[in-house]
């Protein structure tokens, strides 16, 4: 078994990361695949709240941390290590990997890289891809546009966002739909994962009560994330194998 | 074992009535048909949880104002409350008068939800009265919901009182895909203002008919609502029949 990384970061703050996490968790423990996550938002941890009984919170760029995540992906037994880079550490997080040796061995086939960059509606979120590009040279590299907030994306421009793109190779494109503002914020107050929200249960397992219009709104946007995820072929690549359909 | 009891007591309970009325054109006798179905209910010494899906002139609630709520589908608060109202039966019949501005997100949000899935599972039996027109449109909107949702019970309604069907209501309304179909005979107008008066009740009316009124329009209205209620204890019966182990 290949151990795979799936990094999900930004520079800017309040893009969605973390909703994103938490959608990539419920698409992977409704694929069966096998996950833990570290949250690196430290020391509160936002993922932890949803996820607490896979998410540890980690110190990117502290030694030790690195060591917690990197030296166990073998070991660990499972499948997937998620980090969910707090931030403005996306940067910072790739160049700790780099020089901790991981990209090395990525390129020698020892673990599959998987990064998905939450892209903002400003023109700062392109300079941020030409900054990422150096290290996503043997990674499946996503660049997603998280409508979950109702970002508009308006302050983008096709052609210099064509531009920014071509300079990432081997980059695809993930959409995150919007969700329903109160439908979103009740599973904040609820403080569960989405898909627990979706079969009206508590974080202790007993019966919510929650709305079941709410609930709806929620399965649909479930459903429309993992098609997404379907159709980048994720559960391919975490396999480290060629996906379905072109990235 | 108090659990497993109520389990197989709900197993064993009938479905909860949930009666659908709506159109996507306007003036072609929905709220006319949702009272018909209250009254009906009422006249059978049935309550019903009703909603009025049209927040602006929200008339089916002014006629029945201590059984029907007003729930504006365009807003969270009024989808939830709605949806959710109609989910919640514990056995009491629903009905919901959805004008035709809500037509459309009504059976969207149904669609995104996943409602007649979810109503089918808590037990909650949706029937849906389409007022028909003689348009492509009504014809398509019909389609695009029994498509959708090929085991839903489909009433289409002629209307007379609306004219909406031109000269002959009985071949447009063939052309619809119902399960079943039912006419509303028009009223006289002197009668159709007397119903639209503050506070008459058609059930009380058919219960205890106002001795100060016009025997010749007691006699109109009694035999409108008969019509009418007639078509619907038909239609239940043979829902009943149709749903009976026995005659499987």
């Amino acid at each position: 078994m290949k151990p795979a990384v799936i990094l999900v970061g930004a520079d800017k703050g309040g893009v969605g990361k973390t909703t994103v996490s938490r959608a990539l968790l419920d698409y992977l423990a409704a694929n069966n695949i096998v996950a833990r996550a570290f949250d690196t938002e430290h020391p509160r941890g936002t993922l932890k709240r949803f996820h607490p009984g896979l998410t540890e919170i980690v110190d990117i760029t502290s030694t030790p941390d690195q060591m917690r995540i990197v030296d166990t992906l073998d070991s660990a037994g499972q499948k997937v290590s998620l980090v969910d880079v707090r931030a403005g550490q996306l940067g910072t997080s790739l160049k700790a990997l780099r020089d901790i040796g991981f990209f090395d061995a990525v390129k020698a086939g020892q673990y599959n890289f998987i990064l998905f960059h939450i892209l903002g509606p400003s023109i700062a979120s392109l300079d941020e891809i030409a900054e990422t590009a150096p290290y996503v040279d043997d990674a499946h590299y996503f660049l997603v546009k998280n409508f979950v907030n109702e970002t508009t994306f308006f302050e983008w421009e096709p052609q210099t966002y064509a531009s920014y793109f071509k300079k990432a190779k081997h980059a695809g494109e993930v959409t995150i739909p919007k969700l329903n503002e109160m439908a979103y914020e009740q599973v904040e107050v609820s403080g569960v994962p989405f898909s627990t929200f979706v079969t009206d249960k508590k974080a202790n397992g007993k019966a919510a009560n929650n709305s079941f219009v709410l609930r709806g709104y929620v399965r649909t946007w479930m459903r429309a994330n993992s098609t997404e995820f379907d159709r980048i072929g994720l559960p391919s690549l975490i396999e480290g194998k060629a996906p379905a359909v072109a990235e | 074992m108090d659990e497993v009891g109520s389990e197989d007591e709900g197993r064993r309970q009938a479905p909860s009535p949930l009666y659908i009325v709506c159109a996507p054109h306007r003036r072609v006798g929905v709220t006319t048909t949702a009272r018909l179905l209250g009254d009906w209910l009422l006249s059978r010494g049935l309550g019903f949880t009703g909603f009025d899906a049209d927040p602006h002139e929200p008339r089916f609630k002014q006629l029945s104002p201590d059984l029907v709520s007003v729930a504006d589908i365009g807003a969270v608060h009024g989808q939830i409350a709605l949806f959710d109202g109609l989910l919640d039966a514990r056995g009491r019949p629903g009905l919901v008068d959805v004008w035709s501005r809500s037509f459309r997100p009504f059976f969207e949000l149904a669609r995104q939800i996943g409602f007649f899935e979810e109503a089918a599972a808590r037990g909650v039996a949706p029937t849906v009265f389409f007022l028909a027109d003689e348009s492509e449109e009504s014809l398509d909107a019909a389609y695009g919901i029994v498509d959708r949702w090929p085991n839903l019970e489909f009433v289409a309604v002629a209307n007379a009182g609306a004219a909406a069907l031109g000269d002959d209501p009985r071949d447009a309304l063939a052309r619809f895909p119902a399960t079943d179909t039912i006419e509303i005979r028009a009223l006289d107008s002197l009668l159709s203002r007397a119903i639209e008066a503050h506070g008459f009740s058609l059930s009380g009316f058919a219960a205890d008919p106002p001795e100060d009124m016009s025997i010749v329009l007691r006699a109109a209205l009694r035999g409108w609502l008969a019509q009418a209620f007639q078509q619907f204890g038909a239609l239940e019966m043979r829902r009943l029949l149709r749903d009976s182990p026995a005659l499987r």
